[in-house]
């Protein structure tokens, strides 16, 4: 089946203070329609800007190239005229903190019917019954008194539901989703979880789930691309690749994470810190923090081998084997 | 004795419209030497009040809380005495614990210049040795916070403050600014830090999961109170209060196994405006008439293990913790 | 760490920002200005007081800004009002800094009422015009250069106070220095460790950006005649006998030329150390996510 969204050799730099700096470094992914598509990856390692550049929200100073191939047009090629039919419209964003993405002077309902009037054209009345709706879909109580009050009398998990809600105004087919529970408690992050399952299931949306958070995606994602300063190191199932990674990137988060479903197993962290963009090792980036680096790994670019369909790993060493796989 | 003990106190602050929030509505704790506490909770719950108020940085309002069996002073104009320098704090926010114009190396001295007994060189030598300590290279002394990552500045603040010999640190939220990978490392320092050095640790966290890693005991806070605490294996395995019980699932397992967790219905409310009687009744699955009119006091119900609410408190009434008995005496 | 804030960083900070052509502009006039000041007796070729000259002459070889109205070299005394308005302007801006900042720092670490009433105070004066207030109170005082002085002291110093107490106070709030009371520091060693060395930069810089204000403010007052009383040479009331004397033109130009060029020496000089100080300038670092 076609996917919704191809990208292809996506490559991101930004001004430093000796040039262009690389941030996104050849990535490629696929999000099909109705799925749930995992972005993985800690600070640094370009997932953000990625999700940005889909929508042309880059400074004017970045330099992009590849391929995002969204309902036949590059994404990364559209003029701002088009690509303001494709934001909110078709492919909408929510983001970690919703205090600063909603506006803080406006009223619920003025901030809900806004896509509506000017995307669907329709009127103050049908917006309003839009908006009521989208409130209902995302389980705000009363929605009724909650179209007149502004965004500061909600709690932060309430604010992040109406992002969510201003977002699907539009019916979109794609939703992007920045981190969008890092800044909730955990219990008001297993809502916004459910909610986000529930619309996958009744209203087909494919989302795009980026976020450092191992356990959102496990619950979450049908898929997961792990990517590290810049580059993919492995991608396929979340079940493939959080039980059977090959990566030792991958390998080495879920061995310094707590598993709560195996509470002896000690937190082993990854010696060193993630590069900054700026600072990027030669050959395979992860090597100087890798446990299993040969020589080899500081000449060349490991390619991304295909392990399976759709599963693919950068790195030529099974961390469940003992010798080199390739 | 319990080397840090607090007996039901509560902080308040005036709030911009008058009303009195009561952000710690009287908690009880126990730290005894050489163990790791945490102490978990949600936004709201008040543990970074009494996180401050633990080491006098902010007052008590009622209550009292005691530091090798002497009351803790809360800081005035004067210096801390010598003495309260053993209980130290680590922060949250390792962008702002640090201040950006001086030198790692004199940062981490302040203690030695302050207790007064060494003169430069021995200074230099024990910077050094702390630096060893947390994993830090010794040149990091010569440089300013700016040069530091993240996980390397929350390592200059424990150096910072092993530096006063404390016998207790209390650490605010000192994980949740760091990337994933670093938070490990601090966190086994930490473990290793309170084995090594046999000190003591309250460790104030919103992460359940990581608390598990590195704490003995566990104490939950809900809006203002604590609700249970136990042996933090106990408190996975068989947790008694439902707050705790919808804390532990609600914890995503990174483990593809695809599995939600379980959401808590209805919200925090106002700490300004707590629920009558239990705090959590409004949202609890196992509420019943009792819980609605009177709040539950936190009782000792085994060995070790205190909680506050009515499914597990007999209906007559022993002594519940935190209340002084006659039997308390001059120290 | 703010996703849509993409900032870019070079290692040396502080280099970059004085290497800003306007930056050295500035340090090399301001520079040039504090040595006509030291050494205006050697450098001036006549006595700037004496009326020996024929009056009216236009610049020449021998009187290279001409003479005036009565027949005086314009260049001695264009030198040697470099001799009143520095020295003054410093000791203006030195003045509002010790009195202002006492009172801001004071006001910022006890607040309460004290706090509100150096405030208010502080208001008060930034509800009248700057030059109208320095005017109202030298023509109480009778005019005068030390009565000009204490004019403009007096509507400088709350700018001072403003910034020396919310410096104060951010500071104080700060974890570290929660930290270092911690440790054992009493509040004094709080302060003057911890809390100095983040108001000194801040303050160093509004002191520089001042002394530009000071001397428009003391020329302004001696044009008005409130300030400096002839015959003294001060480039304000310089300036203004030359607006009596319009087709002497280089009579009034060449003072007022030489106040604008202290004026904008500071300014560039304030607004580099200002970049030079800001961690959060121009420079920054990038940080994707």
């Amino acid at each position: 089946m076609k996917p919704l969204l191809e990208v292809a050799d996506l490559r991101i730099s930004l001004p430093g203070p000796h040039g262009m700096v690389p941030i996104v470094d050849g990535v490629d992914f696929e999000v099909h329609g109705g799925q749930i598509f995992g972005l993985a990856g800690e600070s640094g390692c370009g997932k953000t800007i990625t999700a940005l550049s889909l929508l042309g929200l880059l400074p004017a100073q970045a330099r992009t190239s590849g391929r995002a191939e969204f309902g036949g047009r590059n994404l990364l090629t559209l003029k701002s005229a088009e690509l303001r039919h494709v934001r909110g419209r078709q492919v909408a964003m929510v983001f970690q903190d919703p205090t600063s993405s909603l506006h803080p002077m406006l009223s619920i309902e003025h901030q809900l019917t806004e896509h509506p009037r000017v995307h669907l054209h329709m009127d103050q009345k049908q917006a309003r019954r839009r908006a009521l709706d989208l409130l209902e879909q995302v389980r705000i109580p009363d929605p009724e008194t909650a179209l007149h009050a502004y965004p500061h009398q909600f709690s932060g998990g309430m604010r992040q539901r109406i992002q969510i809600a201003m977002a699907l105004a539009c019916e979109p087919s794609l939703l992007i989703a920045d981190e969008p529970t890092t800044a909730l408690d955990v219990t008001v992050q297993a809502g916004i979880l459910r909610l986000i399952n529930g619309l996958r299931q009744t209203a087909g949306l494919a989302v795009i789930l980026i976020t450092h958070d191992l356990g959102v995606l496990s619950a979450l994602a049908d898929t997961v691309t792990v990517m590290y300063a810049g580059r993919v190191v492995e991608a396929g199932s979340t079940a493939h690749v959080l039980q059977r990674s090959r990566h030792p990137y991958t390998r080495g988060l879920l061995d310094s994470l707590p598993h709560p479903e195996k509470p002896d197993q000690p937190l082993v962290p990854i010696r060193g810190t993630p590069p900054s963009p700026a600072e990027r090792p030669p050959g395979c980036v992860f090597h100087t923090r890798c446990m299993y680096a040969v020589e080899n790994c500081r000449r060349e670019v490991p390619p991304l081998i295909e392990l399976s369909p759709g599963r693919v790993a950068a790195c030529p060493v099974d961390p469940f084997a003992t010798e080199l796989v390739a | 004795m319990s080397i840090l003990e607090l007996r039901d106190v509560e902080v308040e602050y005036l709030r911009r419209d008058g009303a009195v929030l009561r952000a710690v509505a009287g908690a009880s704790l126990r730290v005894e030497a050489g163990e790791i506490v945490g102490l978990v909770g949600e936004t709201g719950c008040g543990k970074s009040s009494l996180a401050r108020a633990m080491v006098g940085l902010v007052a008590t309002s009622r209550g009292e809380v005691r530091f090798e069996s002497q009351p803790v002073h809360p800081l005035g104009r004067r210096a801390r005495p010598a003495r309260e320098t053993r209980l130290q704090m680590v922060f949250q926010n390792p962008y702002g614990s640090l201040n950006p114009r001086r030198r790692i190396g004199d940062q981490i001295a302040d203690a030695l210049v302050n207790s007064g007994d060494r003169s430069r060189s021995p200074r230099r030598q024990r910077v050094m040795e702390l630096l060893f300590r947390v994993g830090l290279s010794p040149d990091t002394a010569d440089r300013h916070p700016h040069q530091l990552s993240g996980g390397q500045r929350q390592r200059v603040a424990i150096a910072r403050a092993l530096a006063a010999d404390p016998s207790v640190i209390v650490l605010d939220e000192p994980l949740s600014a760091l990337d994933a990978s670093v938070q490990a490392q601090v966190a086994n320092l930490l473990v290793e830090l309170a084995r090594d050095l046999g000190m003591a640790m309250v460790l104030i966290s919103h992460d359940l999961a990581i608390v598990r890693h590195v704490a003995h005991r566990t104490a939950v806070m809900y809006l203002g109170l604590i609700v249970e605490t136990a042996p933090t294996d106990q408190l996975w395995e068989a947790p008694l209060h439902p707050y705790t019980r919808a804390l532990i699932d609600a914890i995503p397992h990174p483990d593809g196994s695809g599995q939600l967790p379980e959401a808590l219905a209805g919200e925090i409310p106002d700490p300004a405006n707590p629920p009558p009687g239990c705090r959590f009744h409004p949202r609890c699955p196992l509420a019943f008439d009792r819980c609605r009119i009177e709040a539950p006091p936190l009782m000792e119900v085994a060995n070790g293990r205190d909680v506050a609410c009515w499914l597990h408190i007999p209906s007559t009434p022993s002594v519940p913790i935190g209340q002084t008995t006659p039997v308390e005496s001059v120290a | 760490m703010s996703v849509l804030s993409l900032r870019l960083r070079a290692t040396t900070v502080a280099a970059a920002a004085w290497l800003q052509p306007l930056a050295v502009v500035g340090i090399l006039f301001a520079g040039a200005w504090l040595i006509v000041a030291l050494l205006a007796p050697w450098l001036s070729p006549y006595d700037p007081l004496d009326q020996g000259a024929r009056l009216f002459q236009p610049p020449s070889v021998e009187h290279l800004f001409g003479t005036d109205d009565l027949g005086r070299d314009v260049f001695s005394r264009v030198l040697w009002g470099a001799r009143v308005s520095i020295p003054l302007a410093v000791l203006l801006v030195s003045l509002a800094f010790l009195i202002g900042g006492t009172l801001g720092a004071v006001a910022g670490y006890l607040g309460g009422w004290v706090d509100e009433l150096v405030m208010r105070a502080a208001d008060l004066v930034f509800a009248v015009p700057t030059i109208l207030l320095a005017m109202a109170v030298v023509a109480a005082l009778g005019p005068s250069l030390v009565h000009a002085v204490i004019a403009v002291v007096l509507v400088a110093w709350p700018g001072h106070a403003r910034v020396v107490r919310s410096l104060v106070r951010t500071t104080m709030q700060s974890d570290y220095v929660s930290v270092a009371r911690l440790l054992g520091a009493s509040v004094a060693r709080a302060l003057a460790v911890e809390v100095l060395p983040n108001v000194a930069g801040p303050v160093v810089v509004l002191a520089a950006l001042d002394m530009g204000n000071a001397i428009l403010l003391l020329s302004g007052l001696s044009f008005l005649g409130l300030g400096a009383r002839p015959p003294a040479a001060e480039w304000g009331s310089m300036v203004s006998t030359g607006a009596q004397h319009f087709e002497s033109w280089w009579m009034g130009v060449f003072p007022g030329l030489a106040i604008v060029s202290v004026v904008l020496a500071f300014n560039f000089l304030g607004d580099s150390l200002r970049d030079a100080l800001d961690p959060q300038s121009v420079t920054g670092r990038v940080r994707g996510a």
